[in-house]
């Protein structure tokens, strides 16, 4: 690790202190170290110096992450704890000049700040309550407004739904507001009754809960498909393939279930030009130049019960009209050509890759797919953000919704046992393959 | 060719704190998670991979480090794209308290000052990368990530103390 032997009279450079507390000198080296810093009252305070720089950079870099410091990596916390790393633990030094956090990082939530949070949600709530006794003159909890998701959404679709929730009465002034929050959130989405809730629900429990024998069969699947696609792009067999692979491939792939619709679709390879055409070749659509005309692509997944934020693969993506290279927006469909409530970003990427980003309230997701020859591989994921439909409809501003979400996060961090790092990954990884299809009717 | 076993057992011991250093290397989790999930699709395709996890991090390091030569136009639009479509959706942000949000924002700009390397190398340390992983990741000599770490991690504790001053001055 030392470019010379150390001469034990010789002060060591910053870099090696550094390595031997980061345990990265040979023992040979470190026994050397330790021996002149047990001599050295200058090197002392230099390893102090470098055990509290190490302590402050693990912890300024922890401050990037969203998640608290209890999911940061066991050794970082250990390190941080020890205030420098276990090589020097057999060294008395003078006690090293750890940056401590400052106070205020470990008074987040405070008596008094939550104290704060309940009068401003109290005052907000009789200021409320006034206003909505000038329009209708009959007195209401306003305990009312901390629950107007509930009021808002039908009986029928709410997830406590029930005859007591119809019976409840509504507040027109109340159901206006939130309507308006709720339009403002949702932005373009268009509301259809017979379509369920009018807020995001959480997945089945397949989207995330699998059994890890079923995961990983189609884990293996996917994995065999895309290094198939590897080797025979390695071999150049793709090129051949990309001529013949056209919608054909893709509908007859599609399950028994599949649409009419999709199914009868015209077949690009049937087509006079026996090629990609531009009005179908969505996954091609970089190497066309400037203009990209619509297209649609078919996403599938080998994987058992896969699903998209909350829609079942296969799925169709209709792309939008525009330029080569550039995002694209995209509606996701049913391979019967439904729309759902998902939609898309295609962005071609570095390589003929693309990545895919899923725009669904509720949820958070993305697909990232490996170059185009017929078919694409990758991976999708997605997961369940939190919603918080109800705290956007009364709350007045950012920084106290924030404030609430740090009360609650803070109550659940009580209630619950303290989380532990993840041994696998945070979501379910699906493997996915992406063709050109004809568009569906819709 | 890297078997999908393998590839499998790559994803599931080194997801997560791929996907975290380049979190914070990028401060968008959208943008983490498309470059951890193209750095697997090109361990796919590689015949061999001799140290893998330093392997991981030098190819997600690299995407980074094209994602960034790419146009600046080419960025605004799509930095325009992305603000309209996050103006339009509902998804609130990760609920944070307003000191953590500051607190963040402060370590994002003194990490934001330290030169590439100096902050590859301090962030593939704080995933536990020993030094000859970032000496192999980074293209450095070993002898020379001692002192790597030593000034990225000076400077960055300047950086952020400095920052903090001036913030606590405009309080003031």
């Amino acid at each position: 690790m030392i470019d010379r032997p150390m001469d034990p009279t010789e002060h060591p450079d910053e870099g090696s202190i550094h390595a031997w507390l980061d345990d990265a000198l040979s023992a040979a080296e470190a026994e050397a170290l330790a021996a002149h810093v047990r001599t050295c009252a200058e090197c002392q305070a230099r390893v102090a110096e470098a055990r509290g720089l190490i302590a402050g950079a693990s912890r300024i870099v922890s401050a990037l992450d969203d998640s608290p410091a209890s999911t940061r990596p066991g050794w970082a916390q250990s390190a941080d704890a020890a205030g420098g790393a276990s090589a020097a633990g057999s060294v008395s030094v003078a006690s090293a000049p750890v940056v401590e956090g400052s106070m205020w990082r470990w008074l987040r939530v405070t008596p008094g700040r939550a104290a704060i949070a309940a009068t401003i949600l109290v005052a907000i709530g009789i200021t409320l309550t006034y206003d909505r006794a000038a329009v209708d003159s009959t007195p209401r909890s306003a305990s009312v407004f901390i629950n107007p998701q509930k009021a808002d959404m039908p009986a029928a679709t709410s997830p406590e739904g029930g005859a007591s929730e119809a019976a409840k009465p509504r507040d027109a002034l109340l159901d206006s507001a939130i309507a308006k929050n709720v339009t403002i959130a949702q932005g373009r989405r268009v509301l259809e009754p017979a379509r369920g809730p009018s807020v995001p629900v959480a997945p089945p429990p397949t989207t995330t809960l699998q059994s890890p024998a079923a995961a990983g069969a189609g884990e293996a699947v996917a994995l065999g498909r895309a290094a198939e696609h590897a080797q025979r792009e390695a071999a150049g067999v793709a090129a051949a393939d990309r001529s013949r692979t056209a919608i054909t491939g893709a509908v007859a792939s599609l399950p028994a279930t599949a649409s009419p619709a999709l199914r009868g679709a015209p077949s690009v390879a049937n087509a006079p030009s026996q090629g990609q055409t531009p009005a179908n070749d969505a996954m091609m659509a970089k190497r066309t130049g400037d203009a990209v005309a619509a297209g649609c692509v078919l996403l599938d997944s080998p994987d058992a019960n896969a699903r998209w934020a909350d829609r079942p693969f296969p799925l169709v993506l209709a792309l939008d009209a525009g330029v080569a290279e550039q995002p694209r927006q995209a509606a996701v469909l049913t391979p019967a050509g439904e729309t759902t409530e998902l939609r898309a970003i295609w962005s071609p990427g570095a390589g003929d890759s693309v990545s895919i980003r899923l725009r669904r309230i509720g949820y958070s997701g993305s697909i990232a797919l490996g170059p185009e020859s017929g078919v694409r591989s990758g991976f999708a994921t997605s997961a369940v953000a939190g919603s918080e439909l109800e705290q956007v409809a009364v709350s007045p501003s950012a920084a106290l919704r924030a404030e609430r979400r740090a009360d609650a996060r803070k109550t659940e961090a009580a209630a619950a046992p303290e989380p532990t790092p993840a041994a696998g990954p945070p979501v379910r990884q699906l493997r996915v393959t992406a063709r050109n299809v004809a568009c569906p009717a819709r | 060719m890297v078997t999908p076993d393998r590839l499998a057992a790559l994803f599931k011991a080194y997801h997560t704190p791929l996907l975290r250093f380049l979190t914070r290397r990028l401060g968008d989790r959208d943008e983490a998670e498309e470059i951890a999930q193209e750095t697997f699709v090109r361990a796919l395709k590689q015949e061999t991979i001799a140290s893998e996890r330093s392997w991981l991090f030098a190819v997600a390091s690299n995407l980074v480090r094209d994602e960034a030569r790419r146009g600046a136009r080419e960025r605004k639009r799509h930095d325009l794209l992305r603000v309209r479509e996050e103006a339009e959706s509902s998804v609130e942000p990760e609920p944070t308290s307003m000191e953590r949000e500051e607190d963040r924002a402060l370590a994002r700009q003194a990490i934001e000052m330290l030169g590439e390397r100096d902050r590859d190398a301090l962030l593939m340390r704080e995933e536990g990368l020993g030094y000859e992983e970032i000496a192999e990741a980074l293209d450095l000599s070993l002898a020379s990530v001692g002192t790597t770490l030593s000034r990225a991690r000076r400077r960055l504790m300047e950086a952020y103390e400095s920052l903090q001053q001036e913030r606590s001055a405009e309080r003031a």
